[in-house]
């Protein structure tokens, strides 16, 4: 923050207005990034379309444009690139805005976007689904139902306690965490080995290889809606994160938000996960990035969490469609890259946390 | 400005934590709480916030009952400075007093220039406005008193009710921290604090309540109160009550049994 005049009320205020118009400038600058990888996204991969091309047949779609590509060309960005490219940027951007307002309730920068158990329970649904049909619908839906299922029990195990603190609601998230890592465990265990045990293992692995336009809509409107509703609340996520007591001193119903936000989150997460697969790392190390970009002020953070999940993530599904002729499943270089990432970020000294 | 009737709490039953306690507090008056550790002052400051709700007695507010009062127009009402604590995250100090003005705004609200204003007013009136844009992480225990006191001032209060404002703080800030107190009292606001110290009581009370073992032995003026009985009774140890001529005013001074020196 640049040094405050203490001069006048009149070159007070339009100080910080002046501050606030350039943070929003350089929230419009960032967004740059992720536009610009969208079209670069679009036109990775195995079939030629440049980021030109890719720009002209989708403006194609809404008005005429003389026709300078194949057929091919629009088939392949339309049906396959576009609605993956769209995907993995609401999933990235999800997982780290739901990580970054987890940090903020439970004041622990260590805490991540499945820290209450959605990605363990999202698992066991999907081997479930696998398990006993394969339908990808039904592995979707499953994913989804058992990922709120396992943070509601971690939510109701927190209120058997008297006085239920954020750090039991915590110990309860990675005590069902690890209950469910255990049924995937058992689900394995009497899969067929041939058939069913690597679908399993491969969609735990993380993917979005098979993602279409049902996958799009299915996922948008939850993920968008969720975002929309964190950022609103931006600003009563900053005065959660300063402290519970002092939250409540100031006028917010603390449980009520704190509800309000694991709903929101884990509706947000769950539908990631259950077109994705299991991703780590992104709701956790992106918020990192964005606190010391921008600072710790949830005003800004989550906006910028959005931003930064969505580009970071469609850099990550990139590499892992065109690094080797065969795909990389997302969740092993999520982590790979990841690591040293944030071995970087612990060399820093202004990590964003005291 | 708060009135209190037979206000009881307990965690466990027939284990109360304080009981019966009533008082009443006009505007622009200090009321200081004092008594040893572990009688239950945090906890009582803790059911007039509304941090834990009491098990019998009411709180009124302005007159009002202060459960038919709004939570949100409570703190319109009422601020809070908890004890130190730990802030997780580096907020600037002006964002974080700036959080003061939360009550005021919608919840979907975003504080705008005017509630940057009043931010910087308060931490000017509390004197540490020069904070304004360092991390909250990096200020001494002091100034994060004072900034604590500018961000309840933030909320435009008539009530300020404060946890021991001057413990792990230093001889010259705690002297500052109480000037500020009585500084605002004396523009009409109602002060209520918990205290382990007698003199601060001398210093700038109205009303001082010695709590013991779950109750109050005694309420009034700091002269009343402070006494050479209630005092050894409450802390257990022998006490001299004495006039300083230099400085005009009592003191309240441990001494060892039988008045012996130290060597």
């Amino acid at each position: 923050m640049k040094k405050l005049p203490h001069t006048n009320e009149e070159t007070f205020t339009n100080h910080i207005e002046h501050i606030k118009k350039s943070q929003k400038k350089q929230l419009l600058i960032l967004c740059l990034i992720p536009a610009a990888l969208f079209f670069v996204s679009l036109s990775l991969g195995r079939y030629d379309i440049s980021p030109c091309t890719a720009a002209m047949i989708m403006i194609s779609q809404i008005c005429s444009l003389p026709v300078t590509w194949t057929d091919v060309q629009e088939t392949v960005l339309l049906q396959i690139r576009l609605p993956r490219v769209i995907a993995v940027m609401l999933v990235g951007a999800g997982l780290a805005a739901s990580g970054s307002a987890f940090q903020g309730l439970f004041r622990n920068p260590l805490v991540s976007s499945d820290i209450l158990g959605v990605a363990a329970g999202a698992g066991f649904g999907a081997a479930l689904g696998i398990l006993i049909s394969g339908d990808p619908i039904i592995i979707q839906l499953l994913a989804f139902v058992w990922g709120v299922i396992a943070v509601g029990i971690a939510y109701g195990l927190s209120r058997v306690y008297k006085g239920g603190s954020s750090l039991i609601l915590v110990l309860a998230g990675i005590i069902v965490g690890s209950f469910f890592s255990a049924m995937i465990s058992l689900v394995k265990y009497v899969a067929d080995p041939y058939q069913k045990l690597p679908a399993i293992v491969f969609w735990l692995m993380g993917s979005m290889s098979s993602t279409n336009w049902k996958d799009v809509y299915a996922v948008s409107i939850p993920i968008i809606s969720g975002l929309i509703i964190l950022i609103l609340l931006r600003w009563r996520i900053t005065i959660l994160a300063s402290g519970e007591e002092e939250a409540h001193s100031l006028g917010i119903n603390t449980t009520r938000m704190a509800q309000i936000i694991i709903i929101i989150c884990t509706v947000i997460t769950a539908s990631g996960v259950c077109i994705s697969g299991i991703i780590g790392w992104v709701g956790l190390v992106i918020p990192h990035l964005g606190r010391m970009i921008v600072g710790p002020d949830y005003r800004h953070l989550l906006p910028v969490s959005v931003i930064l999940g969505a580009s970071y993530l469609v850099v990550i599904d990139d590499l892992a469609r065109t690094l080797t002729t065969q795909e990389i499943p997302l969740g092993i270089l999520t982590s790979v890259i990841g690591v040293p990432f944030f071995a970087y970020l612990l060399s820093r000294k202004k990590v964003g946390w005291a | 400005m708060i009135e209190v009737n037979h206000l009881s709490f307990a965690y466990e039953k027939d284990k109360p934590v304080f009981s019966d306690i009533s008082f009443h507090l006009q505007p622009g008056k200090i009321f200081t709480i004092l008594g040893p550790n572990g009688t239950g002052k945090s906890t009582l400051i803790k059911c007039l916030v509304g941090l834990l709700s009491p098990e019998s007695g009411d709180i009124h507010l302005s007159g009002e009952k202060k459960e038919s009062i709004s939570h949100r127009k409570q703190a319109r009402i009422m601020a809070y400075v908890p004890q130190a604590h730990q802030i997780i995250f580096p907020f600037p100090v002006l964002d974080y007093v700036l959080m003061g003005r939360s009550p005021h705004l919608p919840v979907f609200g975003q504080p705008g220039s005017k509630d940057y204003l009043k931010a910087m007013q308060a931490l000017k009136k509390v004197g540490v406005d020069y904070l304004a844009d360092r991390p909250i992480s990096e200020i001494s225990g002091g100034e994060f008193q004072l900034v604590s006191i500018a961000r309840a001032l933030t909320q435009s209060p008539s009530l300020l009710i404060l946890d021991e404002p001057t413990s792990h703080l230093d001889f010259g800030n705690q002297f500052k921290v109480l000037s500020i107190i009585e500084e605002l009292a004396g523009e009409g606001l109602s002060v209520v604090m918990s205290s382990h110290f007698p003199d601060h009581a001398f210093l700038i009370s109205h009303l001082v309540a010695v709590m013991q073992e779950t109750r109050f032995i005694g309420i009034g003026t700091a002269d009343e109160v402070i006494t050479k009985e209630l005092m050894e009774q409450a802390y257990g140890i022998d006490v001299v009550i004495s006039t300083v001529s230099e400085c005009g005013r009592t003191v309240c001074l441990p001494v060892r049994k039988n008045n012996q020196v130290m060597n």
